[in-house]
């Protein structure tokens, strides 16, 4: 292994310029090299590239800033955090060169790391730690071996005890050699696995159909939805800043109308001068797809007017757009803003103060600039202070004094970068005035200035390369000439001052000191707003601020039912006592009330609350229009708390936290509990469970979502009803079809209990019901569901007696099975109750009794029956036997009928007499007429021997028809029934025919019958379109019978329409004509094309039609389009024939059976023939009230027919017109019409 | 082969293996039927067929649409090597080609009796095994072919029945009846499958299964054309067709087209997947057309009117043109239907049509001379039902006079 490391590692190192011996110390020693490498490994996703990377980073390791993650800590999602170690996925491709590579991540790089670190720029982290890893790393001996052990030397012992010098164990490593690195991860073959670049390659043939996740990525966060989600929604509207006050707020509009629609816009204007403030909040709102469009969230739109708006010009001026979701950013510019200004205000005043004196001053602040004439105006005399910059060598300059030009402060410093050449004070000595010789001397140089200080003299260039140049050509061609006496010994710095260490400029300072500024506001800003929610949350939240707000409502609750149950109700009843207003009513003269009992109170005041809201309009006057909503619905807790808690709690959820399920209504009223005391001692055994198991198991029972609206069904009925409810409901009987009879037991058990209207039950039965049944089954739920409303019912009903009773109590002292309130003692005690119960049980106990008695009867008669059938069928052998047919006419069973009388007693009646008759025979079998008498029917018939031998003897006279095997044939029979009546057997009340339309063919089937043609009025029994049309015109003229004034209004419409149709005809037929004209003329200009302009000028004006089945005809037109009244529509083509040929025609289409006349004549002698040709306005069916009319009209010479429309007419309208046919009153196959319009006249001729 | 000049009219095209279509049989297809598997599906068959029929030839050149459709065959023959190579070369040697039979030696060999009331249809199952008949007792026989045994009646319609249909695979039966039901028989057992097939306003008047057995088409006196799904027992489709009772429907060989015709004199043609009409075949005189079938090569359609003519249409020229017309028999007032035939010997095999008439005789003609090759007299009232079996010489009839007759040429 070390060898082959080696060589890999001297193979590798051959292209680099270390030494291998030098790299192989370095790679045992830190492991450094190793870590880099790892990295670099990773990066390079394939084993190939590992490679060719090796050298890289080979190469990169000799020189002293090695470390890769130490001069770049790469933060990528390839790498692993530096300093850590590698994740040991790329040990497989650790064939025996990768071994020098990826050999070991688990040596600690810490120390050589730290050194290599130290040296760079970025700081180092810290160093990792060497973690210890479960197993031993590649190369890292795995355990040691004893090999030589000297208390085991045999050779020891034998030794002398001096020569004994206590050998030492030897131990030997193993496991370095062939470490069984773990086996790779496949996926680490796929190219970007990790980093989640895999493209999946679409184009070849085998593409892979699923889509491979690699990296883990990010989940899209649930979008806002105003119904189910907590807190304020994202933001919908933006605040935008930076633009100029005074542009017009529809620019603003343009440019932030583009990003959606804008629901308000508001130039925020100062609320002291009403000066526009430059703050604009834009608001959006959810736009409606427009035409196409699809439509855009407001959130969308303020997102992107911020990602987009921003850096938007608005006038010249770039705007800042940010989202402000509650305007609470804009509020904050607003101050920001009006406080500027206020300050620039007061700044104003100061200054006019100062100035009003007289003495301008001289540094203005920079906003006072703003007061000053600009810069390019005329100046006055004053204009002092605004001096246009001008160049250094001015020759208007005014020369300043020699000595003043020798500056104090060294220059040198603030030269900076600018070329300049230095002639030190040794050499020429400092003079102000040798600044002009100085200049002179070096005049065919483009210096910039001269300046002097203590030190020397400074030629300064312009900084740019041309001064640079320059520099260094003045360098040359002065250094060490002669200024007057002296030899300027120079000093080139072209590039300025070498000291000088760039400092950012002041400007940038000031932007990025800005830019740190708003940054910094922003922040704080956001804290804020953060703080400001996170206060509203713990307000909003607060478990102790909802448990209060919670009892407050519980209290109030109480104390108003306690004040309306003990105070106003005792009170009002006392007050509304007829007794005590006689003297009112003798003098308003009302008559005395009937009696006590109707004024006396029912239950109704009780309003299945707790809380009767008797007399108490303010507080909870609601309670009877709003939310009554029965009179006697026991309390529903849920409904009642559903309504407030949320509203509290949802405000501003967190959503961090984890959402709770809906809450459980665990806190409740005391009152319910001392009602629940109440309850102990009245019927403890009812009240067996706790309030609150109760509810909890009604959670479970049902889910949560329905639970309010199945309750509202379940309270429905009222004590009033009860006694309707007492029928058997049919929910039971099906609901226990459904399911399978894994309950069973428990039915069987309770049988007469599971018919039975649970309310008529004991609770306790109930609940013993209950106990057995298993939990899943519907029964349960529907037997606890309604105990639930039973026992909420009962206590609704103890409460409202202990109101009334105590109101009696209190006022009478009758007792209490006096009370002649016929609600209460219905309702109230057991005593009345539980009789009820009983007789009830026993009526289902007799029910099921005769239910049973039936069933055995019918099973024994089967038997019987079968015995009788067998019978038949020997006697049938011997040719004797009469075999009954389908065909056995009614009658002759009617004839069979009355001798049926029986004197044995049949048992199969509940209420059959025992013993013989005593005074005249009667009939014990009243037999059920209207039973068909197949063979089901037969058998149910005859009941024993004597009927068989009655029906014999009735049957004599026929002639036995042989039907083979009687018993195949009586299969066969039923087969027949059960095939034509599925899911029916037994007998039946109802012969087995044909449903519908049906008309025996005499021969007996369709196609053994000539063809013949069908009549009109036959078809239109069957066709099922025309059914319906006839079925509505029935209607219509049912309804008509009823209502002749309308029918005749319908009537006199139809005519006007007539009337306006020739009207609007005339006019119609000058229009054409007037085109006609337009056609002609125009026909002249271009004669050409006249015959195209004739061929074209009815077509070009056609409308959109199609024909398709009709409910009048076969076939019928159809409006494609609306089409306005009076416009034409089709022109009715055909072959124009004269009378005769048309004549002959019609007898040949009525000998070939051509069922529709598509004959129409335009005059005495010319008929247009559309029936072999013609276009589709032949299939414009006849109508008696048409919307359409035909007219002949002259077009070119030649007559025409055209359709026109005679209203408007609606698209996929049938068209129709009034054929007009010759009256044929007599005429055997009158043609019925069958338009189905209100003033049809039921025949077309 | 330059002389092989065919006329198509007279060698019948490749058959569909429909109960309606059958036609004579030839020793080597009987080999072939033999060697076939008893319930394999006649489909399979069905594509090979061309190939098989391949030797057929015949006389007289006339029709020019009738060569082009036999070339097909001739290329096919000659890639494909027919068995008989050594007559091939027989032939081409000793051009004379036998005389063209003249006339077809049909003879009465069974009369079935046990309908109560006259016999609507009368069908082969397209492997040949059964007879079915249907009657307006309402009841449906099944007959063994061969020996004229009864095997099942099919009792369960509550009226008259008009239409039977084979499913392509012989195994069940749907009858249409005057109870505006369609049924579904089980011939196995003879049970009727339980859900019927609802939905029509008056009497089925005619019923075809589609070749892949799935769909149902029908056709009635309501005159709508309903198309089932019969697995789900439901109307895919109605096609508006007719404004008189639909007397027949048809689809052709490979299921993609519909044919119904009726009582107004109109024929249609129908895509079966769109439900478009594709043709309209209508002619002059407009009479009632009571039977229609599409010719087993799919390229024609007969069509039985009540001016007694059964005419032969190319519904793919033009816009559908009457190609033969058949008369000698008497059709004024009954919906009388028949079939396709086939005679000769397999070299040598030559079409025919078959149809009832009025006046209780057979009518036997060949397709391309429409000469009437024979009259099968026998029967004593109107024979409403013809049909033929799919492989042997053996035509099956049934009529008015309540009787079912087979008939077998020797």
């Amino acid at each position: 292994m070390q060898n082959e490391n080696l060589d890999a590692i001297i193979t590798e190192d051959k292209t680099t310029t270390t030494p291998p011996g030098d790299d192989e110390i370095h790679r045992c020693e830190s492991g450094d090299l190793l870590n880099g490498v790892g990295s670099a490994s990773s990066l390079a996703s394939t084993v190939s590239s590992v490679f060719s990377n090796n050298q890289t980073t080979m190469s990169s390791y000799p020189g002293q800033t090695s470390s890769l993650h130490a001069l770049t800590p790469l933060t990528n999602t390839d790498f692993s955090p530096p300093g850590k170690p590698l994740s040991p996925r790329s040990a497989k491709l650790s064939d025996d060169t990768m071994h020098a590579t990826t050999a070991s991540p688990y040596i600690a790089p810490s120390a050589d790391l730290s050194q290599n670190v130290s040296e760079t720029m970025t700081p180092v982290h810290t160093p990792p730690e060497h973690r210890r890893q479960a197993r031993p790393g590649p190369g890292e001996p795995k355990g040691f071996r004893l090999f030589y052990d000297p208390m085991l030397d045999p050779k020891l012992s034998q030794l002398s005890q001096s020569e004994q010098k206590k050998p030492k164990p030897r131990y030997k490593t193993f496991g370095e050699q062939d470490d069984p690195s773990p086996p790779p991860d496949p996926r680490l073959a796929i190219a970007g696995y990790t980093s989640g670049n895999y493209v999946i390659k679409t184009g070849s043939a085998v593409a892979p159909k699923t889509k491979l996740r690699m990296a883990p990525y990010t989940l899209k966060p649930y979008a806002f939805d105003p119904r189910i989600s907590v807190g304020p929604g994202p933001a919908t509207q933006v605040v935008v800043t930076g633009f100029d006050p005074l542009i017009q707020e529809s620019q603003i509009k343009a440019l932030f109308g583009s990003y959606g629609e804008i629901a308000e816009l508001s130039n925020k204007t100062d609320p002291n001068t009403g000066s526009f403030l430059g703050v604009c909040l834009v608001k959006y709102r959810d736009s409606r797809p427009v035409r196409g469009g699809t439509p855009i969230k407001a959130a969308d739109a303020a997102k992107r007017a911020e990602k987009e708006g921003n850096n938007q010009r608005i006038g010249l001026r770039e705007v800042k757009v940010q989202l402000d979701r509650e305007g609470r950013k804009c509020k904050r510019f607003i101050a920001a803003v009006v406080e500027h200004n206020r300050k620039e205000q007061e700044k104003l005043f100061a200054t006019d103060a100062a100035r009003k004196p007289g003495t301008p001053v001289a540094g203005l602040t920079p906003t006072a600039i703003t007061f000053e004439p600009p810069p390019n105006a005329p100046k006055g005399p004053s204009g002092k202070g605004m001096r246009p910059p001008e160049g250094p060598r001015l020759a208007s300059l005014p020369k300043p004094a020699a000595h003043a030009l020798v500056e104090n402060e060294p220059i040198l410093d603030k030269i900076k970068r600018k070329p300049y050449i230095f002639i030190a004070h040794q050499y020429v000595p400092v003079l102000g005035t040798t600044i002009v010789h100085l200049q002179k001397r070096l005049k065919n140089y483009q210096w910039k200035e001269v300046r002097v200080d203590k030190l020397g003299y400074f030629i300064i260039f312009e900084d740019s390369k041309r001064g640079e140049d320059e520099t260094v050509r003045c360098y040359k061609e002065c250094h060490m000439t002669a200024l007057f006496t002296y030899v300027m010994n120079m000093e080139c710095q072209q590039y300025g001052n070498p000291n000088y260490e760039r400092s950012p400029s002041p400007e940038r300072v000031l932007a990025e000191k800005r830019e740190k500024e708003e940054q910094e506001r922003l922040i704080r800003e956001e804290e804020m707003d953060l703080e400001y929610e996170k206060k509203h949350r713990a307000e909003d939240l607060d478990p102790v601020i909802a448990a209060l707000e919670y009892l407050k409502t519980e209290l109030r609750d109480k104390v108003m039912s306690d004040i309306k149950a003990r105070i106003a109700g005792p009170a009002l009843f006392d007050y509304l006592d007829p007794e005590r207003h006689v003297a009112k009513r003798r003098r308003l003269n009302i008559p005395d009330p009937q009696s006590q009992d109707a004024v006396r109170p029912t239950t109704y005041f009780g309003r299945g609350d707790d809380t009767p809201s008797v007399g108490t309009p303010d507080s909870r006057a609601a309670g009877f229009s709003g939310r009554f909503r029965k009179p006697l619905g026991p309390y529903d807790h849920n409904m009642f708390r559903g309504r407030r808690m949320p509203k509290v709690v949802n405000a501003f959820q967190d959503e961090r936290r984890r959402k709770l399920p809906p809450k459980r209504p665990v806190v409740r009223g005391l009152h319910r509990q001392m009602l629940d005391f109440y309850d102990d001692d009245k019927d403890s055994d009812d009240e067996g469970r706790s309030s609150f198991t109760r509810d909890t198991e009604e959670q479970e029972s049902r889910p949560l979502s329905r639970a309010a609206s199945t309750d509202l069904e379940d309270e429905e009925p009222s004590i009033a009803h009860r006694s309707k409810r007492r029928r058997v409901d049919p929910g039971w009987g099906e609901e226990s079809d459904d399911e399978m009879m894994d309950d069973a037991h428990a039915r069987g058990l309770l049988a007469h209990l599971i018919d039975k209207d649970p309310e008529d039950m004991a609770e306790k039965e109930l609940e013993q019901v209950l106990a057995i049944l298993p939990r899943s089954s519907p029964i349960w739920k529907k037997a606890d569901r309604a105990m639930k409303r039973t026992i909420k019912l009962r206590r609704s009903i103890e409460e409202a007696d202990a109101i009334f009773f105590g109101v009696n109590h209190e006022t009478t002292t009758v007792d209490r099975t006096e009370i002649p309130s016929v609600d209460i003692t219905l309702e109230d005690d057991e005593l009345a109750h539980k009789p009820v119960a009983t007789t009830e049980l026993e009526d289902v106990a007799k029910a099921t009794l005769k239910k049973k008695l039936p069933k055995t009867k019918r099973k024994t008669k089967k038997q019987m029956f079968e015995e009788r059938e067998a019978l038949k069928a020997q006697t049938a052998a011997t040719s004797e036997e009469v075999v009954e047919e389908e065909e056995t006419p009614a009658a002759e069973e009617a004839k069979a009928e009355p001798e049926v009388f029986e004197p044995l007693p049949d048992t199969h009646r509940a209420e059959v007499e025992w013993g013989v008759s005593t005074d005249k025979p009667r009939r014990t079998v009243e037999d059920d007429l209207e039973i068909v008498l197949d063979i089901d029917g037969w058998q149910h018939m005859l009941k024993d021997e004597e009927d068989l031998k009655f029906l014999r003897e009735a049957l004599a006279s026929e002639p036995a028809s042989n039907v083979g095997d009687v018993h195949l044939w009586a299969w066969k029979q039923k087969q027949i029934k059960a095939l034509n009546r599925p899911g029916e057997q037994g007998i039946i009340r109802s012969e087995t025919k044909i449903e519908g339309y049906y008309v025996p063919n005499q021969t007996g089937c369709a196609r053994t019958e000539s063809v013949k043609k069908i009549l009109e009025l036959d078809k239109s029994k069957y066709l099922p379109h025309r059914i319906r049309v006839q079925k509505a015109r029935e209607e219509r003229e049912a309804r008509a019978k009823n209502d002749p004034a309308a029918a005749a209004e319908a009537a006199k419409l139809a005519t006007a329409a007539k009337i306006a149709s020739t009207t609007s005809s005339r006019s119609n037929r000058a229009n054409n004509r007037r085109l006609v004209n337009d056609i002609n003329t125009q026909k002249q200009t271009m004669s050409a094309e006249g015959d195209t302009i004739r061929f074209n000028q009815l077509k070009k004006r056609k409308k959109l039609v199609k024909f398709d089945r009709s409910a009048i005809h076969n076939w019928g037109l159809y409006a494609e389009e609306n089409i306005a009244v009076n416009d034409m529509i089709i022109e009715y083509v055909g072959e124009k024939v004269r009378q005769r040929v048309a004549d002959l025609r019609e007898k040949k289409y009525d000998m070939q059976g051509v069922g529709s006349s598509y004959l129409f004549r335009i005059d005495e002698d010319t008929v247009i023939d559309a029936t072999k040709m013609g276009g589709i306005a032949r299939f414009i069916n006849h109508s008696c009230t048409p919307n359409c009319t035909a007219k002949i009209i002259r077009v070119d010479g030649t007559k025409r027919i055209v359709i026109y429309a005679l209203r408007d007419i609606a698209k996929n309208e049938e068209l129709t017109y009034d054929y007009k046919f010759e009256r044929e009153i007599d005429s055997t196959d009158r043609i019925p019409c069958l338009c189905g319009s209100v003033g049809c006249k039921g025949f077309l001729n | 082969m330059q002389y092989v000049t065919i006329n198509i009219m007279e060698e019948p095209s490749p058959k569909r293996r429909r109960s309606e279509d059958g036609y004579e049989e030839s020793p080597p297809r009987r080999r072939q039927i033999l060697r076939s598997p008893p319930n394999a599906s006649p489909q399979y068959r069905l594509a090979e067929r061309p190939a098989r029929r391949s030797y057929s030839r015949a006389d007289g050149a006339d029709d020019s649409e009738d060569a082009l459709d036999h070339r097909f065959y001739r290329d096919r023959r000659s890639t494909e090597s027919p068995s008989p190579s050594e007559l091939h070369a027989r032939r081409s040697l000793t051009p004379p080609l036998p005389e063209k039979p003249t006339q077809l030696r049909y003879r009465q060999k069974l009369v079935l009796k046990g309908h109560k009331k006259g016999i609507s249809a009368v069908k082969f199952s397209p492997d040949g095994r059964w007879i079915a008949s249907c009657s307006a007792d309402a009841t449906i026989k099944i007959w063994d072919s061969k020996t004229g045994k009864l095997e099942h009646t099919l009792e369960g319609h509550l009226a008259g029945i008009s239409a039977i249909s084979w499913s392509p695979d012989s195994k069940i039966l749907a009858s249409g009846s005057d109870d505006k039901s369609i049924r579904l028989w089980d011939v196995a057992t003879g049970q009727a499958h339980p859900v019927p097939l609802l939905g029509h306003h008056n009497y089925i008047y005619s019923l075809a299964f589609s070749p892949k057995g799935n769909m149902l088409v029908s056709g009635s006196y309501d005159e709508a054309v309903f198309l089932w799904d019969v697995r789900a027992a439901k109307v895919m489709r109605s096609l508006p067709a007719h404004s008189d009772p639909v007397g027949g429907v048809d689809f052709v060989r490979d299921g993609t087209l519909i044919v119904s015709c009726a009582s107004d004199g109109l024929i249609r043609v129908w895509d079966t997947a769109t439900g478009q009409c594709l043709r309209t075949l209508v002619h002059e005189d407009n009479a009632p057309v009571t039977s229609v079938y599409f010719s087993p090569n799919g390229k024609y359609v007969l069509a039985w009117t009540l001016d007694s003519c059964i005419r032969l249409w190319n519904y793919v020229e033009g816009k559908g043109r009457c190609v033969k017309t058949y008369q000698g028999h008497t059709n004024k007032k009954y919906s009388i239907s028949g079939a396709f035939g086939v005679y000769g010997y397999p070299p040598y095999q030559y079409a025919f049509v078959a149809s009832g008439s009025e006046d209780k005789t057979i009518v036997l003609w060949d397709v391309g001379s429409k000469n009437v090759m024979q009259r099968l007299e026998g029967h004593v009232g109107v024979v409403l039902g013809v049909d033929t079996h799919p492989i042997e010489p053996v035509i099956v009839s049934g009529g008015a006079d309540c009787t079912v007759r087979i008939w077998r040429s020797d």
